[in-house]
């Protein structure tokens, strides 16, 4: 593939059809024509049929909600409740998983009532949590915790499972001192599993936070975006809807994607070499 | 998703060096106790504070939660809303799998491809399930349309992903092997691609299907006419907490069967062969 | 009468400091029913040519020919890993290279899999054998198919000293049973001076730097004085191709200061 291409490079850079159509077939280009296509099916379903408003419509209404304030006002108050639902999940999941992930015997008393944690639906814990502590913070962030706990647990807990007993050994042979070996054989094992559960604790913890702001609160995103759902104003409801999807792909982009490949880099020198080697076939 | 990976692989190795057959037996029964003691501690705790700290209006009781439950079962409308829902799954998981593998395909084999598909797939993914709830009851107003199509939604990038990724980890070498013998496409494709590919399916399958169900409640709780999202709802608008409980163990109950059952059976007669390793 | 005919052979990878030669216009012919070893250090093109031979890979020029009776030759491969299908029976591994699927196919798998001692493991999975094993099931697959011409590539690097010799001596009667003509690609120089009626040495840049005719009575074995002495000798050679490439490179290196 790479041969091909540079072959055509020279020839046909003069032209700017030629560029053009080069840019297109890269990462950059794809994804973009990807996007582009997407906008364009999406405002003709709104010329087409009445019940959806097109992108130019929820852009101009996210704008509107910017102006005005609401925007920052009320992200302000539910990444507040996000900040400490997810703290507190993940203090209370890694305890849970690395007790469940080193001893055998809680392993087998908590791992299913995690999976029942894993199971249950978000929506049934902002719904009882509505109905215990009512209107308020509460809700939200006992709704969060609950709903991310599992995931961190379950992933501490693997984390804990994978430090292979060889390298116990080995640095019990070497008689390596217990903070040395915290911080070079546990820790390193742990952490990119606790990152990698973070990830999934963000995503279900902020669904949690949006139902239970949707159903049990008096301001916050969630239950701004209900706001204009029951005033049946659907661009705005739509501008909200938009701001819950940039924000859950960017915190996943740019933070957390990017913390867990750090944590789990000494991994990916292996995967390197293993998808160089049918690259290398192709190039002859 | 790459953790669920690397933690199922661990959970095989320590099955395989389990297999010895002396103790097995003890040490099953033993589990299986421990698991208990595990569900008595739970219930417990919850008596306890059932009983002493909060009104049975705001927590009720186990067993009040466990007489609506039989209560619920006698009169079948559990099974009956039980069979709504899983319809409404299986429909949607498999209009979701039919779009999802081909694209899945078509990115594990091409670079474009999988440029164009990447992001608009990890976007789906990580769509707040609230989202597809209520684009649904917009877009479908009330009834079977819309969590049909809301499983699909989140079925579909679970199944795309991961085919892409079994597609791409096909051992270059098998192909290379067969290629040398002469192998038809055909051939390869059905001893080669689908084997390599069907752990990869499988995960799709197991974590999808957790997801969809969650997805398939939420959307029948904004707007569903009959299934345990619908059920949810109206207890809770009728303030229940007894009934929302009740139709949360019903929830649970049914995860367990599928996870501890079905897909554990489905896993061993697809795998035998790594129980060699 | 399966010969092949390598003539003229060039291959050129485009990388991305320029076009590297790996072979560098190699002619040779391969006799019938004869035993021929490639010998080189790693990265002298062995496994390319081998590739190219066996028609996965493209020369850049030249040809290389195969012929038995006049049509083309039937081929077999032996990969340095053994490369079955994890999901597969060891015995439906075998039937997946059979051009048909008949009961001639499955009289020719078992057969071959009683000639490496595993008929008993006809319906384990890979997994379940170890690595000599998984390799004796690569040669069984090799010689199920009845080729007319044999590739092997370093099929024994992988293995501990103790199995690879108990299958070199394995491979020796298998080979002395059916003579095909084998092509066979090592860097241990022992292994061919056992194996071989031919050694040919290749050197780095991908030239044929020697050819030397092996013409010691079989069986051998290892152990054998005079095997020993052939391959003293082709280590000789070896030496004497290394100081040679390290005059050529200080050359250059005091022409280019």
């Amino acid at each position: 593939m790479t041969t091909t291409e540079k072959r055509v490079q020279p020839a046909d850079s003069g032209t700017t059809t030629a560029k053009v159509r080069h840019w297109l077939v890269r990462p950059i280009g794809a994804s973009t024509t990807a996007a582009v296509i997407f906008l364009v099916i999406w405002q003709l379903a709104d010329a087409l049929g009445d019940r959806l408003p097109g992108p130019i419509a929820v852009t101009a209404a996210a704008i509107l909600e910017v102006q005005e304030g609401e925007f920052i006002d009320n992200f302000a108050i539910s990444m507040q409740r996000f900040g400490i639902g997810i703290g507190l999940s993940i203090v209370i999941g890694t305890v849970l998983g690395l007790a469940i992930g080193s001893s055998r015997l809680l392993n087998d008393v908590l791992g299913d009532l995690n999976l029942v944690g894993l199971a249950i639906p978000a929506v049934i814990w902002a719904l009882l949590c509505t109905m215990w502590f009512g209107f308020g913070n509460t809700a939200p962030i006992v709704t969060i915790v609950l709903s991310a706990v599992p995931f961190i647990a379950v992933n501490v807990a693997a984390g804990a499972r994978s430090i292979p007993p060889s390298l116990q050994h080995m640095s019990g042979s070497f008689a390596v001192p217990f903070n040395r070996r915290l911080r070079h054989v546990m820790l390193p094992a742990v952490s990119g599993y606790l990152f990698a559960g973070i990830r999934f604790a963000v995503m279900s913890g902020w669904n949690g936070l949006l139902l239970s702001e949707w159903f049990g609160a008096s301001d916050g995103v969630g239950h701004r975006a209900r706001y204009w759902y029951d005033a049946n104003r659907m661009p705005g409801f739509l501008a909200w809807i938009a701001f819950f999807i940039l924000f859950m792909v960017l915190t996943d982009r740019l933070l957390l994607e990017r913390i867990s490949r750090k944590a789990f880099r000494w991994r990916d020198g292996d995967a390197d070499a293993k998808s160089a080697e049918p690259a290398k076939n192709l190039a002859g | 998703m790459t953790t669920t990976t690397l933690e199922r692989r661990a959970k095989h190795t320590r099955a395989a060096s389990n297999n010895a057959p002396r103790k097995r037996g003890a040490n099953k029964l033993q589990r299986v106790g421990l698991v208990l003691v595990g569900y008595l501690l739970l219930l417990g705790i919850w008596s306890y504070f059932s009983t002493y700290y909060f009104t049975p209006y705001i927590l009720p009781p186990p067993w009040a939660v466990a007489a609506e439950m039989w209560h619920l079962l006698i009169d079948g409308t559990a099974f009956v809303q039980f069979g709504a829902s899983i319809g409404k799954i299986a429909a949607g998981f498999a209009i979701g799998a039919l779009i999802g593998a081909p694209i899945g395909l078509l990115m594990g084999r091409s670079r474009y491809w999988k440029n164009f598909f990447q992001q608009p797939m990890l976007v789906l993914g990580n769509v707040p399930g609230l989202t597809y709830a209520v684009f649904a009851l917009i877009l479908f107003g009330i009834g079977a349309v819309g969590p049909v199509v809301a499983v699909t939604l989140v079925a579909l990038p679970y199944v795309a992903l991961n085919v892409a990724q079994g597609v791409e980890e096909v051992d270059p070498h098998l192909i290379h092997m067969s290629t040398v013998y002469g192998r038809s496409r055909k051939d390869v494709i059905r001893s080669v691609f689908l084997p390599s590919v069907m752990p990869y399916l499988f995960s799709a399958l197991r974590y999808g299907f957790a997801m969809a169900w969650k997805v398939e409640a939420l959307t029948e709780v904004f707007g569903g006419r009959s299934g345990i999202g619908f059920m949810i709802r109206a207890e809770y608008q009728e303030f229940s907490v007894t009934g929302v409980l009740a139709w949360t163990g019903f929830f649970v109950l049914f995860i367990l069967l599928v996870e501890r059952v079905f897909l554990a059976q489905l896993e061993n007669r697809i795998f035998a062969w790594r129980g060699g390793r | 009468m399966a010969t092949v005919t390598v003539d003229c052979l060039r291959k050129v990878f485009a990388t991305p400091t320029g076009p590297q030669t790996v072979i560098d216009d190699i002619s040779f012919e391969v006799a019938d029913q004869s035993f021929l070893s490639l010998v080189g250090p790693s990265g002298c093109g062995k496994t390319t040519l081998l590739n190219i031979i066996s028609g996965i890979e493209a020369a850049t020029s030249g040809s290389v020919e195969m012929k038995e009776n006049g049509q083309a030759a039937k081929l077999a491969y032996v990969f340095q890993e053994p490369r079955l299908l994890p999901w597969r029976s060891v015995f439906d591994n075998l039937m997946y290279v059979q051009p048909v699927q008949d009961d001639a196919a499955r009289e020719r798998v078992t057969t071959a899999l009683e000639r490496v001692g595993l008929a008993h493991a006809a319906k384990k999975w890979p997994g379940q054998l170890s690595g000599g094993q998984q390799q004796r099931i690569g040669i069984a697959r090799a010689f199920s198919v009845e080729p007319d011409v044999l590739l092997m590539d370093e099929p024994f690097s992988h293995l501990d000293a103790i199995t690879a010799r108990g299958l070199r001596e394995h491979l020796q009667e298998l080979w002395a049973h059916t003579r095909k003509t084998v092509i066979f690609v090592t860097h241990d120089v022992s292994e061919a001076a056992e194996l071989s009626d031919r050694i040919l040495m290749l050197a780095p840049g991908g030239r044929i730097h020697e050819d030397i005719q092996v013409t010691l009575p079989r069986p051998r074995r290892a152990s054998d004085p005079e095997v020993a002495v052939l391959e003293a000798s082709v280590l000789r050679r070896f030496e004497d191709l290394e100081a040679a490439t390290k005059n050529q490179s200080a050359q250059l290196h005091s022409q280019t200061a």
